[in-house]
Protein backbone atom coordinates (compact mmCIF):
# COMPACT_ATOMS: atom_id res chain seq x y z
CA UNK A 1 0.00 0.00 0.00
CA UNK A 2 1.38 3.25 -0.85
CA UNK A 3 -0.29 5.47 1.76
CA UNK A 4 -1.40 4.37 4.89
CA UNK A 5 -5.47 5.16 4.22
CA UNK A 6 -7.03 7.44 7.63
CA UNK A 7 -8.48 6.14 10.21
CA UNK A 8 -12.13 4.69 9.39
CA UNK A 9 -11.62 2.98 6.33
CA UNK A 10 -11.74 -0.52 5.84
CA UNK A 11 -10.43 -2.27 3.05
CA UNK A 12 -11.56 -5.55 1.44
CA UNK A 13 -9.13 -7.63 -1.39
CA UNK A 14 -12.13 -7.91 -3.28
CA UNK A 15 -11.29 -4.55 -3.88
CA UNK A 16 -13.96 -2.61 -1.79
CA UNK A 17 -14.29 -0.45 1.70
CA UNK A 18 -15.73 0.35 3.88
CA UNK A 19 -15.78 3.71 5.52
CA UNK A 20 -16.58 5.67 8.84
CA UNK A 21 -15.29 7.62 11.31
CA UNK A 22 -12.46 10.47 10.34
CA UNK A 23 -11.92 8.67 6.64
CA UNK A 24 -16.02 9.45 6.85
CA UNK A 25 -15.81 12.96 8.15
CA UNK A 26 -12.81 13.80 5.19
CA UNK A 27 -14.95 11.57 2.62
CA UNK A 28 -17.80 14.23 3.52
CA UNK A 29 -16.01 17.43 3.64
CA UNK A 30 -14.54 16.52 0.00
CA UNK A 31 -18.13 16.17 -0.91
CA UNK A 32 -19.39 19.23 0.46
CA UNK A 33 -16.81 21.20 -1.49
CA UNK A 34 -17.60 19.64 -5.09
CA UNK A 35 -21.07 20.13 -3.99
CA UNK A 36 -20.15 24.27 -3.86
CA UNK A 37 -18.39 23.79 -7.52
CA UNK A 38 -21.76 22.32 -8.65
CA UNK A 39 -23.86 25.01 -7.21
CA UNK A 40 -21.78 27.70 -9.25
CA UNK A 41 -23.52 26.66 -12.52
CA UNK A 42 -26.68 25.52 -10.38
CA UNK A 43 -26.20 22.25 -11.40
CA UNK A 44 -29.37 20.23 -10.34
CA UNK A 45 -28.34 17.26 -8.15
CA UNK A 46 -29.90 13.45 -8.68
CA UNK A 47 -29.52 10.45 -7.00
CA UNK A 48 -29.39 7.58 -9.47
CA UNK A 49 -29.84 3.64 -8.62
CA UNK A 50 -26.23 1.37 -8.90
CA UNK A 51 -27.69 -0.34 -11.55
CA UNK A 52 -28.11 0.82 -15.52
CA UNK A 53 -29.91 -1.04 -18.20
CA UNK A 54 -27.70 -2.98 -20.87
CA UNK A 55 -29.77 -2.11 -23.50
CA UNK A 56 -28.59 1.42 -23.08
CA UNK A 57 -25.04 0.52 -22.44
CA UNK A 58 -25.36 -0.98 -25.67
CA UNK A 59 -26.52 1.97 -27.55
CA UNK A 60 -22.95 3.61 -26.40
CA UNK A 61 -20.94 0.75 -27.80
CA UNK A 62 -19.83 0.24 -24.31
CA UNK A 63 -19.46 -3.91 -24.38
CA UNK A 64 -16.72 -3.57 -27.44
CA UNK A 65 -15.13 -0.32 -26.22
CA UNK A 66 -14.65 -1.61 -22.46
CA UNK A 67 -15.74 -5.20 -22.13
CA UNK A 68 -12.52 -5.70 -19.42
CA UNK A 69 -14.23 -3.07 -17.17
CA UNK A 70 -18.13 -4.57 -16.71
CA UNK A 71 -19.59 -6.05 -13.97
CA UNK A 72 -23.45 -7.52 -13.98
CA UNK A 73 -25.54 -8.07 -11.04
CA UNK A 74 -26.84 -11.57 -11.12
CA UNK A 75 -29.42 -13.61 -9.48
CA UNK A 76 -30.70 -17.42 -9.68
CA UNK A 77 -33.50 -18.03 -11.88
CA UNK A 78 -36.65 -18.34 -10.77
CA UNK A 79 -37.49 -22.03 -10.69
CA UNK A 80 -38.15 -23.96 -7.63
CA UNK A 81 -36.13 -26.61 -8.76
CA UNK A 82 -33.17 -24.52 -9.60
CA UNK A 83 -33.39 -22.41 -6.24
CA UNK A 84 -33.45 -25.61 -4.45
CA UNK A 85 -30.66 -27.49 -6.18
CA UNK A 86 -28.53 -23.83 -5.40
CA UNK A 87 -30.12 -24.38 -1.31
CA UNK A 88 -29.04 -27.58 -0.81
CA UNK A 89 -25.53 -27.18 -3.14
CA UNK A 90 -22.13 -26.43 -1.61
CA UNK A 91 -22.60 -22.53 -2.33
CA UNK A 92 -19.34 -21.83 -2.34
CA UNK A 93 -15.44 -23.62 -3.01
CA UNK A 94 -12.70 -23.17 -0.36
CA UNK A 95 -11.71 -19.46 -2.72
CA UNK A 96 -14.65 -18.29 -1.55
CA UNK A 97 -16.21 -18.51 -4.75
CA UNK A 98 -19.74 -19.49 -5.63
CA UNK A 99 -21.55 -22.32 -7.08
CA UNK A 100 -24.07 -20.88 -8.63
CA UNK A 101 -27.12 -22.44 -10.02
CA UNK A 102 -28.79 -21.60 -13.16
CA UNK A 103 -28.61 -17.50 -13.23
CA UNK A 104 -31.84 -15.88 -14.64
CA UNK A 105 -31.49 -13.18 -17.35
CA UNK A 106 -29.31 -10.11 -17.53
CA UNK A 107 -30.88 -7.04 -18.61
CA UNK A 108 -28.20 -4.91 -15.98
CA UNK A 109 -25.26 -3.59 -15.61
CA UNK A 110 -23.21 -2.04 -12.37
CA UNK A 111 -22.82 1.73 -13.01
CA UNK A 112 -19.48 1.98 -14.80
CA UNK A 113 -19.65 5.83 -14.84
CA UNK A 114 -22.03 8.60 -13.21
CA UNK A 115 -22.72 10.62 -15.88
CA UNK A 116 -24.18 7.77 -17.96
CA UNK A 117 -27.33 7.72 -16.47
CA UNK A 118 -28.18 11.32 -16.95
CA UNK A 119 -27.85 10.72 -21.05
CA UNK A 120 -30.15 7.81 -20.67
CA UNK A 121 -32.58 9.92 -17.72
CA UNK A 122 -32.88 12.60 -20.81
CA UNK A 123 -32.94 10.16 -23.75
CA UNK A 124 -35.76 11.74 -26.32
CA UNK A 125 -35.66 15.25 -24.73
CA UNK A 126 -35.53 18.57 -26.04
CA UNK A 127 -34.17 20.79 -23.66
CA UNK A 128 -35.09 24.73 -23.55
CA UNK A 129 -31.56 25.29 -22.55
CA UNK A 130 -28.56 24.19 -21.61
CA UNK A 131 -28.95 22.05 -18.43
CA UNK A 132 -26.52 21.62 -15.37
CA UNK A 133 -26.69 18.53 -13.79
CA UNK A 134 -24.44 16.44 -10.89
CA UNK A 135 -24.57 13.13 -9.44
CA UNK A 136 -22.19 10.64 -6.91
CA UNK A 137 -22.61 7.00 -7.72
CA UNK A 138 -21.05 3.74 -6.68
CA UNK A 139 -19.31 2.75 -10.12
CA UNK A 140 -17.57 -0.49 -10.78
CA UNK A 141 -15.09 -1.54 -12.76
CA UNK A 142 -13.40 -4.53 -12.96
CA UNK A 143 -9.30 -4.04 -13.06
CA UNK A 144 -6.25 -6.17 -12.99
CA UNK A 145 -5.37 -5.44 -9.43
CA UNK A 146 -6.60 -3.68 -7.01
CA UNK A 147 -5.23 -1.11 -4.48
CA UNK A 148 -7.06 0.62 -1.46
CA UNK A 149 -7.99 4.36 -2.47
CA UNK A 150 -6.64 4.48 -5.78
CA UNK A 151 -7.65 1.47 -7.26
CA UNK A 152 -10.84 0.08 -6.48
CA UNK A 153 -13.48 -1.83 -7.49
CA UNK A 154 -16.18 -0.14 -6.11
CA UNK A 155 -15.74 3.55 -5.70
CA UNK A 156 -17.63 7.02 -5.59
CA UNK A 157 -17.37 9.06 -8.69
CA UNK A 158 -18.67 12.93 -8.03
CA UNK A 159 -19.80 14.25 -11.68
CA UNK A 160 -20.44 17.66 -12.88
CA UNK A 161 -22.42 17.33 -16.19
CA UNK A 162 -23.72 20.48 -18.77
CA UNK A 163 -26.11 19.39 -21.86
CA UNK A 164 -26.61 21.73 -24.02
CA UNK A 165 -25.15 23.86 -26.82
CA UNK A 166 -21.46 23.18 -28.04
CA UNK A 167 -20.46 26.82 -27.37
CA UNK A 168 -21.86 26.72 -23.54
CA UNK A 169 -21.05 23.38 -23.02
CA UNK A 170 -17.29 24.28 -24.33
CA UNK A 171 -17.28 26.89 -21.70
CA UNK A 172 -18.67 24.94 -18.88
CA UNK A 173 -15.71 22.86 -19.17
CA UNK A 174 -13.30 25.77 -19.33
CA UNK A 175 -14.54 27.45 -16.13
CA UNK A 176 -14.39 24.16 -14.22
CA UNK A 177 -10.72 24.03 -15.11
CA UNK A 178 -10.52 27.29 -14.01
CA UNK A 179 -12.17 26.55 -10.63
CA UNK A 180 -9.97 23.32 -10.40
CA UNK A 181 -6.92 24.80 -10.90
CA UNK A 182 -7.69 27.47 -8.22
CA UNK A 183 -8.96 24.33 -5.42
CA UNK A 184 -5.36 22.73 -6.69
CA UNK A 185 -3.44 25.78 -6.09
CA UNK A 186 -5.17 26.31 -2.23
CA UNK A 187 -5.17 22.75 -1.40
CA UNK A 188 -1.55 22.95 -2.24
CA UNK A 189 -1.81 19.63 -4.35
CA UNK A 190 1.10 18.29 -6.92
CA UNK A 191 -1.41 18.09 -9.81
CA UNK A 192 -0.51 18.49 -13.32
CA UNK A 193 -3.25 18.59 -16.32
CA UNK A 194 -2.66 15.99 -19.08
CA UNK A 195 -4.31 14.93 -22.17
CA UNK A 196 -5.95 11.42 -21.87
CA UNK A 197 -7.53 8.52 -23.48
CA UNK A 198 -9.99 6.21 -22.23
CA UNK A 199 -8.90 2.87 -21.70
CA UNK A 200 -10.38 1.00 -24.71
CA UNK A 201 -9.86 -2.81 -24.72
CA UNK A 202 -8.82 -2.22 -28.33
CA UNK A 203 -6.23 -0.37 -29.71
CA UNK A 204 -7.29 -0.55 -32.90
CA UNK A 205 -11.61 1.18 -31.75
CA UNK A 206 -12.06 4.07 -34.22
CA UNK A 207 -12.89 5.81 -30.96
CA UNK A 208 -9.28 5.59 -29.42
CA UNK A 209 -8.11 6.78 -32.78
CA UNK A 210 -10.85 9.99 -32.24
CA UNK A 211 -9.42 10.41 -28.97
CA UNK A 212 -5.85 10.67 -30.16
CA UNK A 213 -6.51 13.02 -32.76
CA UNK A 214 -8.73 14.72 -31.35
CA UNK A 215 -8.41 14.62 -27.87
CA UNK A 216 -11.44 15.42 -25.45
CA UNK A 217 -10.12 14.23 -22.22
CA UNK A 218 -8.04 16.66 -19.72
CA UNK A 219 -7.12 14.38 -16.39
CA UNK A 220 -5.99 15.86 -13.02
CA UNK A 221 -2.67 14.16 -12.57
CA UNK A 222 -1.33 13.87 -9.06
CA UNK A 223 2.76 13.55 -8.23
CA UNK A 224 3.02 13.06 -12.11
CA UNK A 225 6.41 11.35 -12.70
CA UNK A 226 6.26 9.70 -9.24
CA UNK A 227 5.20 5.95 -8.01
CA UNK A 228 2.49 7.84 -6.79
CA UNK A 229 1.38 8.92 -9.44
CA UNK A 230 -2.94 9.10 -10.01
CA UNK A 231 -5.29 10.88 -11.92
CA UNK A 232 -7.54 12.16 -9.59
CA UNK A 233 -10.35 13.93 -11.76
CA UNK A 234 -11.10 14.76 -15.30
CA UNK A 235 -12.38 17.54 -17.75
CA UNK A 236 -14.46 15.53 -20.56
CA UNK A 237 -15.91 16.84 -24.12
CA UNK A 238 -18.15 14.12 -25.78
CA UNK A 239 -19.15 16.50 -28.34
CA UNK A 240 -22.68 15.32 -29.48
CA UNK A 241 -21.90 11.43 -29.03
CA UNK A 242 -24.50 11.07 -26.53
CA UNK A 243 -26.95 13.57 -27.56
CA UNK A 244 -26.85 12.15 -30.85
CA UNK A 245 -27.14 8.82 -29.38
CA UNK A 246 -29.95 9.31 -26.99
CA UNK A 247 -31.16 11.87 -29.08
CA UNK A 248 -30.94 14.82 -26.66
CA UNK A 249 -31.85 17.72 -28.33
CA UNK A 250 -31.33 21.32 -26.36
CA UNK A 251 -33.65 23.91 -28.24
CA UNK A 252 -34.23 21.82 -31.57
CA UNK A 253 -30.79 20.83 -31.91
CA UNK A 254 -28.71 17.93 -31.10
CA UNK A 255 -27.18 18.43 -27.72
CA UNK A 256 -23.81 18.58 -26.50
CA UNK A 257 -22.13 17.38 -23.47
CA UNK A 258 -19.30 17.60 -20.84
CA UNK A 259 -18.65 16.47 -17.77
CA UNK A 260 -16.23 16.87 -14.97
CA UNK A 261 -15.56 14.18 -12.85
CA UNK A 262 -13.93 13.46 -9.79
CA UNK A 263 -12.82 10.07 -7.72
CA UNK A 264 -13.72 10.32 -4.45
CA UNK A 265 -11.44 7.90 -2.61
CA UNK A 266 -8.79 9.08 -5.13
CA UNK A 267 -8.84 12.61 -3.12
CA UNK A 268 -9.05 10.80 -0.01
CA UNK A 269 -5.76 9.07 -1.28
CA UNK A 270 -4.32 12.33 -2.79
CA UNK A 271 -5.35 14.64 0.31
CA UNK A 272 -3.62 12.09 3.04
CA UNK A 273 -0.52 11.76 1.27
CA UNK A 274 0.14 15.11 1.41
CA UNK A 275 -1.41 15.84 4.83
CA UNK A 276 -0.75 12.58 6.39
CA UNK A 277 -4.09 10.61 8.18
CA UNK A 278 -3.65 12.85 11.22
CA UNK A 279 -7.32 14.65 11.13
CA UNK A 280 -5.97 17.39 12.84
CA UNK A 281 -3.81 18.61 10.03
CA UNK A 282 -5.58 18.18 7.07
CA UNK A 283 -7.07 20.98 5.33
CA UNK A 284 -9.84 22.96 5.89
CA UNK A 285 -11.99 21.92 2.45
CA UNK A 286 -14.77 24.32 3.81
CA UNK A 287 -12.59 27.15 3.40
CA UNK A 288 -11.35 26.55 0.32
CA UNK A 289 -12.69 29.29 -2.78
CA UNK A 290 -14.64 27.51 -5.59
CA UNK B 1 -0.23 12.57 -59.60
CA UNK B 2 -3.21 14.98 -59.05
CA UNK B 3 -2.90 18.60 -57.68
CA UNK B 4 -3.45 20.13 -54.43
CA UNK B 5 -7.27 21.44 -55.73
CA UNK B 6 -7.94 18.17 -57.33
CA UNK B 7 -6.94 16.15 -53.86
CA UNK B 8 -8.95 18.99 -51.59
CA UNK B 9 -12.02 18.53 -54.57
CA UNK B 10 -11.72 14.34 -53.85
CA UNK B 11 -11.43 15.17 -50.17
CA UNK B 12 -14.47 17.40 -50.43
CA UNK B 13 -16.76 15.10 -52.46
CA UNK B 14 -15.81 12.13 -50.00
CA UNK B 15 -17.07 14.24 -46.92
CA UNK B 16 -19.95 14.91 -48.84
CA UNK B 17 -21.20 11.05 -49.55
CA UNK B 18 -20.37 9.90 -46.39
CA UNK B 19 -21.85 12.33 -44.16
CA UNK B 20 -25.45 13.87 -43.92
CA UNK B 21 -24.40 16.20 -41.70
CA UNK B 22 -23.00 19.11 -43.88
CA UNK B 23 -24.62 20.79 -46.93
CA UNK B 24 -22.87 20.60 -49.88
CA UNK B 25 -23.01 24.84 -49.94
CA UNK B 26 -21.64 24.83 -46.34
CA UNK B 27 -18.50 22.71 -46.64
CA UNK B 28 -15.69 24.08 -47.46
CA UNK B 29 -12.00 23.14 -46.98
CA UNK B 30 -11.77 24.78 -43.33
CA UNK B 31 -14.83 23.56 -41.99
CA UNK B 32 -14.29 21.70 -38.53
CA UNK B 33 -14.72 18.00 -39.56
CA UNK B 34 -14.56 16.62 -36.13
CA UNK B 35 -15.37 19.13 -33.51
CA UNK B 36 -18.74 19.24 -35.36
CA UNK B 37 -18.95 15.70 -35.61
CA UNK B 38 -19.01 16.05 -39.20
CA UNK B 39 -17.11 12.82 -39.79
CA UNK B 40 -17.49 10.32 -36.91
CA UNK B 41 -15.17 8.49 -35.34
CA UNK B 42 -16.14 5.01 -37.53
CA UNK B 43 -16.01 7.35 -40.60
CA UNK B 44 -12.52 8.46 -39.27
CA UNK B 45 -11.41 4.63 -40.48
CA UNK B 46 -13.05 4.88 -43.74
CA UNK B 47 -11.60 8.39 -44.56
CA UNK B 48 -7.74 6.78 -43.80
CA UNK B 49 -8.53 3.80 -45.77
CA UNK B 50 -9.74 6.52 -48.86
CA UNK B 51 -6.22 8.98 -48.20
CA UNK B 52 -4.30 5.41 -48.37
CA UNK B 53 -5.98 4.77 -51.35
CA UNK B 54 -5.87 8.50 -52.83
CA UNK B 55 -2.20 8.62 -51.99
CA UNK B 56 -1.65 5.16 -53.23
CA UNK B 57 0.47 4.25 -49.98
CA UNK B 58 -0.04 3.60 -46.65
CA UNK B 59 -0.23 6.49 -44.21
CA UNK B 60 2.09 7.53 -41.53
CA UNK B 61 0.61 6.36 -38.26
CA UNK B 62 3.01 8.68 -36.68
CA UNK B 63 1.13 11.62 -37.86
CA UNK B 64 -1.69 10.65 -36.45
CA UNK B 65 -1.65 13.36 -34.25
CA UNK B 66 -4.24 16.01 -32.67
CA UNK B 67 -4.94 18.86 -35.65
CA UNK B 68 -4.22 16.25 -38.18
CA UNK B 69 -7.84 16.23 -39.23
CA UNK B 70 -9.18 19.08 -38.55
CA UNK B 71 -10.06 20.15 -41.75
CA UNK B 72 -9.50 19.33 -45.60
CA UNK B 73 -6.52 21.70 -45.65
CA UNK B 74 -5.21 20.01 -42.44
CA UNK B 75 -5.80 16.59 -44.08
CA UNK B 76 -4.11 17.42 -47.38
CA UNK B 77 -1.19 19.01 -45.65
CA UNK B 78 0.00 16.36 -43.52
CA UNK B 79 -1.16 13.38 -45.72
CA UNK B 80 -1.09 14.36 -49.32
CA UNK B 81 1.28 17.19 -49.64
CA UNK B 82 4.68 15.84 -51.05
Amino acid sequence: MKVSPPEGFNWNDGGFAVVGGPAMRLFQNIEKMFLRLAEKSEAQEFHFPVFISAKELKKLDYFKSFPQLIHFPVSLKMNEENLTAFANGEHMNKKGEMNLTEIGPICECLTPAACYHFYIYHQGMNLPKTTYLTTRAHCFRQENFYEPLRRQRNFNMREIVAIGTMDEVKAFLNRYKEFMTSVLEQLKLPVEWEIATDPFFDPGNPKLLMQTIDPVKQEMIFMKGTPEELSIGSINFHKDYFGEGFNIKVAGETAFSGCVAFGMERWIYALTKVYGTDESKWPELAKVMV
Amino acid sequence: MKTEAEYKQELLNWVLKVSTKVKPEELTVTTPLIETRIISSMQVMELILFLEKLKGSRLNMKAMKPGAFTNIDTIYTTFLKV
